[in-house]
């Protein structure tokens, strides 16, 4: 059923092009992007992509806003084919024109003020985290990984159709309840995309322990057994990967994956609460979120003929807190979240003791210093993890990461520079994302770009090491 | 010269602060205290147009709309900008604070991050998003804190028998260097307490800019200028800030100068 997506974006449109309404504006970009492998030389995506952004006041005291997203890319390696979207609820679905063509609704909220809130009402974006390029306490939407980490800040995170509502509390005090009536998860690139997720500290992967999984299979499959043994005989000369994928095709006729999306019910809306403050220059947040991880738990189920793997979200809480405190010419900064449910990176099989589930956490510590007029640079140290005893799954419990922030106006109001980099505290794999745009007219810029990845292939950012690109991106703005 | 409306206030003003600058001239301290003691609106808003125009090349224009209030604790300043298309939707949120032991605070609004970025606080001599003013030139706005500077004798203009000529010193060498300036000279209408030019030369004593205040005008009964142009002698660079639909009794939301106000565009 497309029609809630049709009408939005319609609806949307429509709004964004109501000139009529006082104190009414309209904005739109259209652009071209085309990016480039280094390694074995390959058009990663060719896009061009419209923007169309429209606001509204209506009355003196409340405004619409709308932002719609349309995009094609005929290479169609970042999401081959027609996106399942199984992760998405149906309000919240992209448009697919085609294999490489979708239309999104971005944004479409109400603003309002009643009786000392502030009411917005709609698809919407709400950001409680303050790090820089990997989310600690940005848990509320869930993100797009279809490019992992190097995609524009502004098209990875995943809008969601919610009420939220601030009550100012003194000068710097704020109280924000939310309410989230869209179960939508994070976009994992399906298989065969070409930033697939492999690395084994974020996706389940073969290893010994999926060796013991596939035995299982076996000893529940009545044909498996001889053609398993010969290939256990083998399996150390076989990388794991190799490994899994033997083992799936020799002794599982079919393996049916399948998702399972929670209902939306009283019991099942994602809610949460945030209260921000300070004391003399100390700046604080304490938050609390009601919600389903973002990332599927997957879990085995045997049957006569075939095996189904379920993926389904966990329901949890997460309990987070952020702080900052001007230190001389420095702002240091803390934020940390713990979680009380999330799934583990392996596959989950029954008639054992064990549970793929774990509590989270994440902390990040970071120092912003300013440079030159307008330049910033930031340096973080922070880790996400899963408080369990990894012996039972060969998953790192822990990632440790050390990220580097600079960003400046090379020439004001022409040239901007920014390039982020991020280690791997485990492996030492690490990535680089750097951007230069430059201004060539009042409506018109050119943005420029790399994105390296190296380390150990099965590292968070080693992963991709295959996948460095260079980028060029022409935007023009009416 | 013109018998001043302000002459029994500067009067009184000279024998409060004596103190002030000590070692500064008391009439010109009189005078200068008299320039900080302008009536101001308290609140304002109005449309903003920066002109800035490098040495050799064309010049970029930025618009925005500039929010202005003063607090017991701070004054504070967001500026959201709205041209061209590459910062539409960003903003600038500036707490001076009013005590000299509190911190300033300043915020950064970013659309594509849809937060307020806390960021470390600059120098009051920094430069002011691109432009020839420092924050301490965008903080002041015409006046000057008195007590920070050796104030020489007024001097009369023989060709400008409507201003007066005030030529001061930051207090000490730290303040030098915090402020970038070694030196001022301020040429200010003592009729109307307002400063129409003033020149700043570097902590080396090399002319570094020139501010110009024009279009002054009263609006509510407030001196305002509605062009403020710079020059910087060193760079060559140039920087104009033109006010239009200026507003000193506005009814913005006074949670627009706030972080969470930044963050749900006021």
């Amino acid at each position: 059923m497309r029609w809630h997506a049709t009408a939005s974006v319609l609806l949307a449109a429509a709004l964004s092009f109501d000139t009529h309404a006082a104190d009414s504006g309209m904005h739109a970009s259209l652009s071209a992007q085309g990016l480039f492998g280094t390694h074995a030389p390959s058009t990663q995506a060719l896009r061009l992509q419209g923007v169309f952004e429209g606001e509204s006041a209506l009355g003196r005291s409340a405004r619409l806003r709308s932002a719609v997203h349309v995009e094609s890319d005929p290479t169609d390696r970042l999401e081959p084919d027609r996106p399942r979207q199984a992760n998405r609820s149906r309000a919240n679905r992209r448009w697919l024109i085609d294999d490489d063509g979708a239309v999104e609704l971005d944004e479409l909220f109400l603003d309002t003020k009643q009786a000392g809130w502030d009411l917005r009402l709609g698809k919407q974006q709400t950001v409680w985290g303050t790090s820089d390029g990997i989310k600690v306490l940005d848990i509320v939407n869930p993100q797009s990984f279809r490019e992992f980490i190097v995609d524009d800040y502004e098209r990875s995170r995943i809008p969601l159709w919610a009420l939220s509502a601030v009550h100012p509390l003194g000068d710097r005090g704020a109280l924000e309840l939310i309410a989230i009536p869209d179960l939508s998860f994070h976009d994992v690139p399906e298989s065969g995309a070409l930033f697939e997720i492999t690395s084994p500290s974020l996706t389940p992967q073969a290893s010994l322990d999926d060796v013991r999984v596939l035995s299982l299979i076996g000893a529940h499959l009545s044909d498996g057994s001889p053609a398993l043994a010969a290939l256990l005989r083998q399996a150390d000369a076989l990388t794991p990967r190799q490994l899994q994928s033997a083992l799936t095709h020799l002794i599982v006729p079919s393996i049916e994956q399948r998702t399972e999306r929670p209902p939306l019910r009283a019991d099942t809306l994602e809610y949460g609460a945030r209260l921000r403050g300070s004391l003399g220059a100390v700046e604080a947040a304490i938050c609390v979120l009601r919600h389903f991880n973002d990332v599927p738990r997957a879990a085995l189920d045997f049957r006569t003929d075939h095996v189904d793997i379920t993926r389904s979200y966990l329901q949890s809480i997460s309990f987070g807190a952020q702080i900052s405190v001007p230190v001389g010419p420095t702002l240091v900064r803390f934020e940390g979240v713990y979680g009380t449910r999330a799934p583990i990176p392996a596959l989950d099989f029954p008639d054992d003791d064990l549970s793929a589930v774990a509590p989270s956490y994440g902390a990040v510590v970071g120092v912003d210093l300013t440079v030159r007029d307008a330049g910033l640079v930031s340096v973080q140290l922070g880790e996400l993890g899963l408080r369990t005893d990894s012996r039972h799954y060969a998953v790192p419990a822990r990632n440790g990461f050390a990220t580097v922030l600079w960003r400046d106006e090379i020439e004001p109001g022409r040239w901007v520079g920014e390039i982020f980099s991020a280690v791997s505290l485990q492996r030492g794999d690490l990535m680089l994302r750097g951007r230069l745009r430059w201004l060539l007219r009042d409506d018109l810029h050119l943005q420029i770009g790399l994105d390296a990845f190296a380390g150990d292939r099965a590292g968070v950012f080693g992963q991709f090491d295959l996948l460095d690109r260079v980028g060029a991106e022409l935007i023009w703005s009416i | 010269m013109r018998i001043s409306i302000l002459a029994p206030g500067l009067a009184l003003l000279v024998a409060f602060t004596a103190i002030a600058g000590a070692g500064s001239d008391p009439s010109a301290v009189a005078l200068m205290q008299a320039v900080s003691a302008r009536a101001d609106s308290g609140r304002q808003q109005a449309h903003l147009r920066f002109t800035l125009t490098p040495k050799s090349g064309t010049a970029q224009i930025r618009e925005a709309t500039a929010y202005r209030s003063v607090e017991p604790q701070a004054r504070r300043l967001a500026i959201c900008f709205e041209f061209p298309a590459a910062i539409r939707g960003s903003s600038f949120l500036a707490w001076d604070a009013r005590e000299p032991d509190a911190a300033d605070d300043q915020w950064l609004y970013l659309p594509a991050l849809r937060r307020a970025r806390r960021i470390p606080g600059r120098d009051r001599g920094s430069y002011f998003l691109g432009t020839d003013l420092t924050y301490y030139d965008i903080r002041s706005f015409g006046r000057i804190e008195v007590t920070e500077y050796q104030l020489g004798a007024i001097r009369p203009l023989p060709d400008d028998k409507t201003v007066v000529e005030v030529e001061g010193e930051p207090e000490n060498a730290a303040l030098k260097q915090e402020l970038g300036y070694g030196r001022v000279r301020w040429r200010v209408d003592p009729d109307r307490a307002l400063i129409h030019r003033s020149e700043h030369w570097d902590v080396q004593g090399v002319l570094l800019k020139t501010i110009e205040y024009r279009d002054l005008q009263l609006l509510d009964g407030i001196w305002v200028a509605r062009t403020i142009a710079v020059e910087n002698h060193k760079t060559g660079h140039r920087t104009e800030l033109t006010f239009s639909d200026m507003n000193n009794r506005p009814d913005f939301d006074s949670a627009r100068l706030t972080p969470a106000g930044l963050e749900r565009g006021g």
